[in-house]
């Protein structure tokens, strides 16, 4: 066995369900410790840094589905979706997607995981410099509709068919009841970055479509035309223009 | 290319940056000589932890020490992370750059662990070969440290620290010494920890690290929690007398105590290096 079969043999040890049987052909038995043991020592470690990676970033998950079921989860997220990075930090990047299409799991666990995952995207994301809230407000609305305005990289929009707010803010309160099912019940949430900690705003319909219009369109203008046909009342324009003012008010955009 | 003698100057007594002393660093500047991140922990990220970095670059002598280059590994090295590793030492002008003498994974897997080296001569070139490419990349000398390991391959030929001396003399790295890692791979294996350190060439050792360690069932853990136990301080005491003062970093990952509690830690580490040192022999049966 050369030292590349060798590697390829430890890695295929190391993640296997079962431990293989020719460990003692490969490794060292010495000072007292037989070769079994030596590779369980990182097999074991193995199954606790991939765990308590992912009980760190999807912390609600966890306490909603049970200890238990989120480890089984996990093993088998991670027998499809093994780490390819240099970083832990990218480990949950196909979770939610992964447990979205688990025919034997009820969909909100697929939505709260996606839900988590936009915290760790707004947390990490890098950001350019926000576009000044003074030099927007001054110029006229004709103009300020041709630039092109764009959300942040950390400012993370999701739309859930769950009532993940409540859930989520129950979680942070440490109020969350046992075998808890969210409600369903559609819940736009828009994540920011505020001094490094992230936030959750939960916006209405039609300031979801205008967050959706600055993702995808050439400018501001394109964006907000449409949605401000579907406002049927002053009101509900009034709640539309407050919405972009307290994004730009918080430095959530940026001139693309 | 920077040598090692041009950039690990004796920077004193440092700590491992870690999340949870953040606002201690921020807001209080402690009295610390220097700081080492984790490299990963702030490649590929915009938030709060690089910010913190760059911040506090501007106060500390700032070394990188990362978990994933693999230089053992098979798999070709990942210039998408050397690319980012460059950028980063740049923006916070780190002193040098470390990694471990293991592999971390296997087709471009990363299991996230230091996993042991198999010591052959073909392992010894292939890893001469990939230090050679990260340093020409990264324009200077990278340090090496040794693993703690748990198991070794029925099939090596060389000893550990002869592999280290050997990748050191053929590419001019450096390596850092953690004294912990020597002493837990020591008991693991039943090797002499003297004769390890006695191997290494000791011009070319660039820092330090002191740890502790964990008894488990037939081994010991390089679990990084608690104070550094007293087989390690004397086997420091050694190091000192055979390699003389370096740079030297306390690292504590478990059970992470307040900053008060690690830097009286590291006055132990302090005290000890303004001890004269005992005169020794290196060991006897040892022929470099």
């Amino acid at each position: 066995m050369n030292f590349e079969e060798a590697q390829k043999w430890m890695h295929a040890a190391i993640v296997a369900e079962e431990a293989p049987g020719e460990a003692d052909e490969v490794l060292k038995s010495t000072n007292g410790v037989c070769a079994h043991r030596r590779l369980g020592v990182y097999r074991d470690m193995y199954r606790v840094r991939m765990s308590e990676s992912l009980q760190m970033d999807y912390g609600l998950l966890q306490s909603v589905v049970g200890e238990e079921e989120f480890e089984s989860l996990c093993w088998r997220y991670l027998k499809d979706f093994p780490s390819t990075s240099y970083t832990l930090n990218d480990l949950g990047r196909n979770f939610a997607d992964f447990l979205e299409i688990q025919a034997d799991l009820p969909p909100y666990v697929g939505e709260i995981a996606r839900l988590e995952y936009a915290i760790v995207r707004s947390f990490d994301a890098f950001d350019p410099t926000p576009a000044d809230w003074v030099e927007l407000s001054a110029l006229p609305l004709e103009t300020l509709c041709q630039k092109s305005l764009r959300p942040l990289p950390s400012f993370v929009g999701e739309r859930f068919n769950y009532n993940l707010n409540s859930l989520y803010d129950a979680y942070v309160d440490e109020t969350l009841s046992p075998g808890i099912v969210p409600q369903e019940q559609v819940c736009n949430l828009l994540f920011f970055r505020e001094n490094f900690q992230v936030r959750r705003l939960s916006v209405e319909d039609l300031s979801w479509k205008l967050y959706q219009g600055l993702r995808e369109s050439r400018d501001f203008g394109e964006a907000l035309d449409p949605v401000l046909a579907l406002a049927k009342t002053p009101d509900e324009q009034q709640k539309l223009l407050a919405s972009f003012q307290e994004w730009v008010g918080r430095s959530l955009l940026y001139s693309a | 290319m920077l040598s090692v003698a041009e950039q690990c100057s004796n920077l004193g007594f440092g700590v491992g940056l870690r999340t949870v002393h953040y606002t201690d660093f921020m807001e209080s500047c402690p009295e610390v000589d220097w700081l080492e991140a984790l490299t990963e922990n702030y490649l590929g990220t915009g938030g709060r932890p690089r910010q913190v970095l760059r911040q506090l670059s501007m106060r500390y002598p700032i070394v990188l020490h990362g978990v994933s280059l693999s230089i053992g590994g098979s798999s070709p090295i990942d210039r998408h992370y050397l690319k980012l590793l460059k950028v980063l030492a740049d923006e916070v002008q780190a002193r040098w750059i470390s990694d471990h003498l293991c592999w971390t994974g296997y087709a471009h897997h990363n299991l996230h662990d230091l996993l042991p080296m198999p010591f052959t001569e073909a392992s010894l070139a292939h890893v001469k070969n990939r230090v050679d490419e990260v340093q020409n990349y990264l324009g200077r000398a990278i340090l090496l440290e040794n693993p703690s390991s748990y198991a070794s391959f029925v099939f090596d030929g060389i000893s550990e620290a002869q592999f280290l001396r050997e990748i050191v003399l053929s590419t001019g790295c450096g390596i850092l010494l953690d004294v912990n890692n020597v002493y837990v791979s020591s008991v693991n294996h039943g090797l002499d920890a003297k004769v390890y350190i006695d191997t290494l060439p000791a011009e070319a050792v660039g820092q330090f690290h002191l740890a502790g360690h964990s008894q488990r069932e037939g081994y010991l853990l390089d679990s990084h929690i608690g104070p550094v136990p007293e087989p390690v301080w004397d086997l420091f005491r050694y190091t000192l007398a055979r390699v003389g003062s370096r740079a030297s970093l306390l690292e504590w990952d478990e059970e992470i105590p307040s900053l008060e509690v690690l830097l009286e830690e590291n006055e132990k580490a302090k005290t000890l290096a303004a001890l004269p040192s005992p005169a020794i022999q290196i060991h006897p049966e040892l022929h470099l």
